[in-house]
C-alpha cells in the first residue's frame, strides 16, 4: 500500500516546436488503500496523468511523490517504472501473446527471480480467485475477452503490487460482463489492501469503484470531490455531464430585494425560490443562466393529469410531445421537446411512452443545477440539504463505502 | 540506459564513415604504384586525371546507362508482372508466380554471369533456337555493339521480380471496395490498373527505382565475370577495381568518392523519406 | 454472350503469364539440365536441349567446391547471425524512441545500409592487410558485418516497430529491465522478422562476390560464389563444368528461397512498404 501525492503537475508534449499541454497544473493525493476515479471526456487527459504515476512519462512540471518519496519531479524520472511495484491493467490488455496465460501471471515473478514454487503457488492462488483455472495452458489468442481481461488483472497482482492503475479496463468488454468484471475488481481490491486508480469516461465504472473522483477537463482539474458528489454537486456542466446523464435549456434569474430567486424557463415556466432554499452566488440580478436536470429528478405526466399540481416538492416546466422513447437496462428513456423550449430534454421513466404523447413535464425543485452562461455552477451546495435521489447503485454505494 | 544496445551497431556503422574519410583523404593524395612510400598532396591533381581518363569516362557514361534502361525496363516490367498477377483469382498461384519471378535475386550475381554466358554462346545457346526458327542471330556478349545490353537484359532478369513484388504489395494495399465498385462500373483491367492502382503506387515507385538504381550502381560482378575487365562493358566499380589491381590507388579512391557522391544525393533523401514510414509512420 | 469472351480474356491473361514465366526460368532450367550433362555433352549438344543425363560434371565440381561451401556458409551464418541479434538489440534502442540523438542515429544506420560496399575497396584491403587479417574468417566476417549489420539493424527496427507500445510498457510495469524486455518480450515477438533478416543477409553474404574478390588470395579461403571464377572464360579453366559449378554454387541460396522465400519476401517487401510488410 502506499500513499499517491500529486502537486502541480503539468504535462507539455512539445511536437514539431508546437507546445501541446496535456495536463495543467493537477494537483491530488490518493490515500493508502483507497480506490481513486479519473474521470473526463476523451483527449482530457486521463491516460496521460496515469502513465505520468506509473512512471511511463516523466511530468513536465511539478511532482510526484509515492509516500514520501519523490518519483518523479519536473521532467526527471528519479524511480523507473520497473521499481515502484505496480500493477497496470490497459485498456487493451497487452497480454504477451508468445506466453501462455500462466506464463504471463508468472512473468512479473520471474522479473523478481523468486522461486518457481512460490510462483506456482501465487498464480495458481490468483487463477482461483480470479476463476481462469482452466486456461492457464493457453495463449491469449485462444480464449475469450474476459478471460483475457482476467488474465491481465491477474498479472497485474501476481507480483503483489502496492499500487494498481487501471486504464479503461472495461471497455473492450460485452456489457454482460463488465459488472462481474468490476465486482471482481472491488473485491480484489480490498482483500489485497491496494491502493487503485482508474481511469475511466464510463460514469459507470467510477460509480461502482471509486470512493474518490478526479474530473478533468481539457488537462485541468474540474473537481476533484467524493465521487457521489460530482453527481450532485457538479462545479460545471462539463463535470455533470461527464459523470452522468443531464439535459440543459436556457433560462432567465432574476432576484428580487430580499434576494428570493426566480428562474424562468422558456415563455411560461417560473420557478420561485426562497432564499433559504436555494442561493445563487452569481450571476447580477437579471442574467441568462443554464439549468440542468438529472433524468431521474424529472418526472412525466399525461398532460390531462394533474397530480402532481400545488406540489411542494414538484414544479411544472412545461407542456410538450415525446421525439422518440428508447430503452436501456430495465428503464426508457424518453426525449421530449417542451414547447417554447429549444433544447431537448431526456427524462427516463419506468414505462414506455408513445412517441408524439403530448405530456407535462415536472421537475424536482431542489434538484435544478443552475450555471451561469459559461457552464459554471452558480448553486451554493452547502445551503443543499443532503438528502437526494440518484442513480440507484450510487446510494447503495455511499452507504458501502463508509 | 538502452543506448547501449546501440553502441555495437554504431560501431560497425562508424567504420563505413570511416572508411569514406579516408577515401576522401587518399583522394587527395597520389598514393600508386610510383609513389607507394611516400605519396604526396596531390588536391585535385588525381581527380583530374581520373575524370581526363577515357577509361573512366565511358565506365561512368555506361553505368549511368545501364541503370537509366535497367530502371525503365524493370519498372514497367515490374508494374506488368505485378497487374498480372494481382488479377490472378487464386492466392496460392499469387504467391507461385510472385516467387518464380523473384528467384533470380537468390542466385549470386556471380552464377548468373556464368549461366548467361552460356545462354548468350553464339552456336549452343539461344542462337540455336533462333536459327531453329529462321530468325536473325543475336550476337550477345561476343560483340562489342550487343555485349553491354545482353548484361543489361541479365540485370532485367534479375531485377524486375523484385521490382514486381513492390507494386504488388502497394496494389493490394488499396481496398478492394474501391476494386469491386469499379468491377461493378465494368471498368476494363487497364482502367483499373491506370487510374485506381497506380496512383497509389508512389511509394513503390520510390522503392523500387531506389533499391535497383542502388544494385545497377554498383554492379561488379556480373561484367566481371561474364567478361573480365572489358573495355566494352566496363562499369564504374570495375574501373576502380581496375585502377586498384594495377595500384593507382588514390585514382580509385577519386571512383569511390565519386560513387559515394552519385550514391549519397539517392540514399540520404531516400532514408529521410524512409525514417517517416519506417518507424514513426503508423 | 458474354462467357466466351470472358473465358478467352482469362486464357489470354494466363497465357501470357505462363509465356512470361517460362521466359524467367530458362536459365535455371539451362542451369539444372546442363549442369547434369557432362562436360562434353555440354560442349556439344544445345544448351537447352536435355540429352545424355551424367553426374560427372556435378560429382567432380562438388568435390572441387567442397571447401568454398564451407568456408561460404561458415562466413554466411556468422555474419547473419551477427547482424540478425546485434541488429535487433540496436533496434530496440530505436523502437518508438523520438529523441533527436534517436532519429540522428537511425539516419545514420539507414544510409550506412544503402552504401555501395565496392567503394571500400581501399581502405578496407589496407586495414586488414595491417591488422593481419587478410586471407582469414575473422577479416572476411569482420567487413560483412560492416556493411551487413546497418541493413539487419535496419530490417530489425522496422519488424520492431510493429510491437504495440503497450506490450513493452506491461513489461516494463511487471519489473522487468531493459534486458529482460528485450529478451523475454521484444525479441521473441519478433522472432519471424529476425528469420527473415537472417536469411536476407545470409543469401546477400552468400552471394557477396566483390568483398572475397578483394580479401582472399588463397584458394583454401575463397567462397563458392569467387570459386565460379576460376569455371568461366581464360586460359586453363574448366569451362565445361561451369554450369555445373554455377548449381552447385548456387543450390543452397536457391533451397533457402524455395523453403523459406515467405521470409524472404517479407524482408524485401519491410524495406520496400515499411512496417506492413
Ligand atoms: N505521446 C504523446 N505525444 C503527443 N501528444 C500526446 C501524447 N499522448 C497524448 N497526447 C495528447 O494528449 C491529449 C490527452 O491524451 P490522453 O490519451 O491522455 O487522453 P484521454 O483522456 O486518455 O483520452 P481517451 O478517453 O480518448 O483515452 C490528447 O490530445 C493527445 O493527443
Ligand atoms: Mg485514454
Amino acid at each position: 500500500m502506499v500513499k499517491i501525492v500529486l502537486e502541480n503537475v503539468t504535462k507539455i508534449f512539445t511536437k514539431k516546436k508546437q507546445e501541446n499541454k496535456v495536463l495543467d497544473d493537477i494537483t491530488f493525493e490518493v490515500a493508502d488503500g483507497n480506490f481513486f476515479g479519473i474521470i473526463g471526456q476523451s483527449g482530457a487527459g486521463k491516460t496521460t496523468l496515469l502513465r505520468i504515476i506509473a512512471g511511463l512519462e516523466g511530468p513536465t512540471h511539478g511532482r510526484v511523490k509515492f509516500d514520501n518519496t519523490v518519483v518523479a519531479e519536473e521532467g526527471k524520472i528519479m524511480v523507473p517504472i520497473e521499481e515502484r511495484n505496480i500493477g497496470m491493467v490497459f485498456q487493451t490488455w497487452a497480454l504477451y501473446p508468445h506466453l501462455t496465460s500462466y506464463e504471463n501471471i508468472a512473468f512479473p515473478l520471474r522479473a523478481k527471480k523468486m522461486d518457481e514454487n512460490e510462483i506456482e503457488s501465487t498464480v495458481l492462488h490468483l487463477a482461483k480467485m480470479l476463476g481462469i483455472e482452466e486456461v492457464l495452458g493457453r495463449k491469449p489468442g485462444r480464449i475469450s475477452g474476459g478471460q483475457q481481461q482476467r488474465v491481465a488483472v491477474a498479472r497485474a497482482l501476481s507480483k503483489n503490487p502496492s499500487l494498481l492503475l487501471l486504464d479503461e479496463p472495461f471497455s473492450n468488454l460485452d456489457a454482460t460482463i463488465k459488472d462481474n468484471a468490476r465486482s471482481l475488481i472491488r473485491t480484489v481490491q480490498k482483500e489485497m489492501l491496494i491502493t487503485a486508480i482508474i481511469v475511466s469516461h464510463d460514469p459507470a465504472d467510477i460509480f461502482s469503484l471509486a470512493s474518490d473522483t478526479l474530473a478533468i477537463t481539457d488537462g485541468r482539474n474540474a473537481q476533484m470531490d467524493r465521487t457521489a458528489n460530482l453527481y450532485h454537486k457538479p462545479n460545471n456542466i462539463t463535470v455533470a455531464r461527464s459523470i452522468g446523464e443531464m439535459s440543459v435549456v436556457q433560462g432567465f434569474l432574476t432576484r428580487d430585494s430580499r434576494n428570493d430567486v426566480e428562474v424562468k424557463l422558456g415563455g411560461s415556466c417560473k420557478l420561485g425560490f426562497r432564499r433559504d432554499e436555494l442561493i445563487a452566488t452569481a450571476p447580477g440580478n437579471n442574467s441568462d443562466i443554464r439549468v440542468g436536470f438529472r433524468p431521474e429528478s424529472l418526472e412525466l405526466l399525461d398532460e390531462k393529469d394533474i397530480s402532481l399540481k400545488g406540489s411542494n416538492d414538484w414544479a411544472l416546466i412545461g407542456n410538450g410531445v415525446v421525439k422518440i422513447c428508447s430503452y436501456s437496462a430495465g428503464i426508457f428513456r424518453v426525449l421530449i421537446r417542451l414547447e417554447g423550449l429549444e433544447d431537448d430534454i431526456a427524462v427516463s421513466s419506468d414505462v414506455s411512452i408513445d412517441t408524439d404523447s403530448r405530456i407535462s413535464l415536472y421537475a424536482k425543485r431542489h434538484d435544478l443545477k443552475l450555471f451561469d452562461s459559461r457552464g459554471n455552477s452558480i448553486l451554493d451546495y452547502s445551503t443543499r440539504t443532503e438528502k437526494q435521489g440518484g442513480p440507484n447503485n450510487e446510494r447503495r454505494w455511499i452507504s458501502a463505502s463508509t | 540506459m538502452t543506448f547501449l544496445f546501440v553502441v555495437p551497431t554504431l560501431f560497425f556503422a562508424g567504420f563505413l564513415l570511416y572508411f569514406i574519410v579516408w577515401n576522401l583523404y587518399y583522394s587527395f593524395l597520389d598514393y600508386s604504384i610510383i609513389h607507394a612510400h611516400n605519396p604526396q598532396f596531390a588536391g585535385f591533381g588525381t581527380y583530374s586525371s581520373v575524370l581526363g581518363d577515357p577509361l573512366f569516362v565511358t565506365a561512368f557514361g555506361r553505368t549511368i546507362l545501364w541503370v537509366a534502361v535497367c530502371l525503365a525496363a524493370t519498372n514497367a516490367l515490374g508494374i506488368l508482372i505485378a497487374s498480372l498477377i494481382f488479377f490472378l483469382d487464386n492466392g496460392k498461384l499469387k504467391s507461385i508466380y510472385n516467387s518464380l519471378f523473384l528467384y533470380p535475386i537468390s542466385i549470386s550475381l556471380a552464377a548468373s554471369a556464368v549461366i548467361w554466358t552460356w545462354l548468350y554462346n553464339p552456336q549452343e545457346g539461344i542462337n540455336s533456337v533462333l536459327t531453329a526458327l529462321h530468325l536473325p542471330a543475336f550476337s550477345g556478349l561476343s560483340s562489342p555493339s550487343t555485349a553491354e545490353l545482353s548484361l543489361i537484359i541479365v540485370s532485367i532478369w534479375i531485377y524486375s521480380g523484385l521490382s514486381a513484388i513492390f507494386y504488388y504489395s502497394s496494389f493490394q494495399g488499396v481496398s478492394t471496395q474501391v476494386i469491386e465498385s469499379a468491377r461493378a462500373d465494368a471498368a476494363k483491367a487497364h482502367t483499373i490498373v491506370f487510374k485506381i492502382l497506380l496512383p497509389e503506387a508512389k511509394n513503390a515507385f520510390i522503392v523500387a527505382t531506389v533499391t535497383i538504381f542502388l544494385f545497377v550502381l554498383r554492379m561488379f560482378s556480373l561484367p566481371y565475370v561474364a567478361t573480365g575487365l572489358d573495355p566494352f562493358t566496363m562499369t564504374l566499380s570495375e574501373q576502380m577495381f581496375n585502377y586498384f589491381t594495377t595500384e593507382f590507388f588514390s585514382k580509385a579512391s577519386v571512383v569511390s568518392i565519386v560513387v559515394v557522391i552519385i550514391a549519397a544525393a539517392v540514399i540520404v533523401p531516400y532514408a529521410l523519406f524512409g525514417v517517416k514510414r519506417w518507424i514513426s509512420g503508423d | 454472350m458474354i462467357k466466351p469472351l470472358k473465358l478467352a480474356k482469362k486464357a489470354i491473361h494466363h497465357a501470357i503469364l505462363i509465356v512470361l514465366a517460362a521466359l524467367w526460368l530458362i536459365p535455371v532450367y539451362a542451369m539444372l539440365i546442363d549442369g547434369m550433362k557432362s562436360a562434353g555433352g555440354v560442349l556439344t549438344t544445345p544448351i537447352l536441349q536435355p540429352t545424355g543425363l551424367s553426374f560427372t560434371s556435378l560429382i567432380e565440381v562438388s568435390t572441387a567446391l567442397e571447401l568454398p561451401i564451407v568456408n561460404s556458409l561458415i562466413i554466411s551464418v556468422t555474419t547473419a547471425a551477427v547482424s540478425t541479434l546485434v541488429g535487433a538489440l540496436a533496434a530496440f534502442y530505436f523502437y518508438k524512441g523520438r529523441s533527436w540523438t534517436n532519429n540522428s542515429v537511425f539516419v545514420i544506420i539507414a544510409i550506412a545500409t544503402f552504401i555501395p560496399y565496392q567503394i571500400t575497396l581501399v581502405p578496407v584491403t589496407e586495414i586488414l592487410s595491417t591488422l593481419g587479417l587478410f586471407n582469414t574468417y575473422p577479416g572476411l566476417i569482420f567487413t560483412f558485418v560492416i556493411f551487413h549489420l546497418p541493413g539487419g539493424a535496419l530490417l530489425m527496427t522496422i519488424f520492431m516497430s510493429n510491437l504495440p507500445k503497450s506490450i513493452i510498457e506491461s513489461a516494463r510495469a511487471d519489473g522487468a529491465g531493459d534486458w529482460a524486455v528485450f529478451s523475454r518480450v521484444a525479441f521473441p515477438l519478433t522472432l519471424a522478422g529476425a528469420v527473415s533478416t537472417f536469411i536476407l543477409t545470409f543469401v546477400e553474404v552468400w552471394n557477396n562476390f566483390f568483398i572475397p574478390l578483394v580479401l582472399t588470395s588463397t584458394p583454401n579461403m575463397y567462397t563458392a560464389s569467387i570459386s565460379l571464377l576460376s569455371y568461366t572464360g581464360g586460359y586453363g579453366t574448366l569451362y565445361n563444368d561451369s554450369f555445373a559449378a554455377a548449381l552447385v554454387a548456387s543450390l543452397i541460396p536457391l533451397l533457402v528461397f524455395v523453403i523459406l522465400g515467405r521470409y524472404f519476401m517479407r524482408g524485401f517487401l519491410a524495406l520496400g512498404s515499411g512496417s506492413k510488410g
